[in-house]
């Protein structure tokens, strides 16, 4: 269903406009399902009731308010937690997702456990059915860097077209946001969404 | 029920004013930072209405850098930016 959202972003200028003109102008907006939009408006009851009729129409809100205009910044629930990875994913529920939450494969020995990653990533390559996802967080993110001694397979598993969502939190927690060299900066939504949709899920 | 939400860009400003609420025994929760607020994905501390005083005069006695003080509906998912 989420298909059908249209991507491009709608900015909808209330402003001047009573009620319910504004409510009715975004009635009418949504019926073409952006997945993004924003409506101005410029007194309190208009804002009210914008955000109320977005609410119930499956839209979440967000308000800022500069100089007596409201922005009201509309985004499709359904939606929300595929924007972060740039792409919705195809609902194949016999494709697996996987979780990787180090960088490094196995406890024991870091030495070892960095030689098994890169064995991994190389033999995922060679499977008949691909991961539909492969989710970096804690210090996984480390394998999406520039310096990453998988990023090879990982650049060719995302060419293939398997969803390479890294957690922005932890590029950030890491300091590594500027050496992202693949895949796609999410959030837990995102990550959380593709773990109960994918159809079984690796955790590593 | 509407709760009051701090949104941070950075995951560092996040965990410095964590270290500090529970320093002073607020009552909170650590929560991604919702979508419809900000695109990139930051973290938030979610509180009552009566801990945000507390944690305003925490946040800039530590000069905790915070996006914004959001009040915030989770069931509808409103969230309003306040002054």
């Amino acid at each position: 269903m989420s298909n059908e959202l249209k991507s491009k972003l709608v900015e909808l200028n209330c402003q001047g406009l009573a009620c319910p003109q504004p409510v009715i102008m975004t009635k009418k907006a949504l019926e073409q399902k952006p997945a993004e939009m924003t409506v101005l408006v410029d007194n309190l009851a208009a804002k009210e009731n914008v955000a109320k009729f977005a609410a119930s129409s499956g839209y979440g809100v967000s308000i800022e308010n500069a100089d007596g205009i409201y922005r009201l910044n509309l985004l499709a629930k359904q939606t929300a937690v595929n924007v972060a990875a740039g792409k919705e994913l195809a609902a194949d529920s016999e494709a697996p997702a996987i979780l990787l939450g180090r960088n490094t494969l196995g406890t024991g020995s870091e030495e070892l456990g960095a030689i098994l990653m890169k064995s991994f990533f190389v033999s995922l390559l060679e499977l008949s059915q691909l991961p539909r996802a492969v989710m970096l967080i804690n210090s996984g993110v480390y394998l999406a860097v520039t310096d990453s001694p998988v990023l090879q397979p990982l650049q060719e598993l995302s060419r293939r077209g398997v969803a390479v969502m890294v957690c922005g939190t932890c590029l950030d927690y890491f300091s590594l946001k500027e050496k992202l060299a693949v895949g796609e900066v999410t959030n837990m939504y995102s990550i959380l969404r593709e773990l109960t949709r994918a159809g079984n899920t690796i955790t590593l | 029920m509407t709760e009051r939400l701090i949104a941070f860009d950075s995951i560092h400003q996040a965990l410095r004013a964590e270290k500090e609420f529970l320093k002073a025994g607020m009552k909170f929760e650590l929560a991604p930072t919702p979508r419809e607020i900000s695109a990139s994905c930051g973290q938030s501390i979610v509180l009552s209405d009566t801990e945000l005083p507390l944690a305003i005069k925490i946040i800039s006695r530590e000069i905790i850098k915070c996006r914004g003080v959001y009040a915030a509906d989770f069931s509808q998912r409103i969230f309003e930016k306040m002054d």
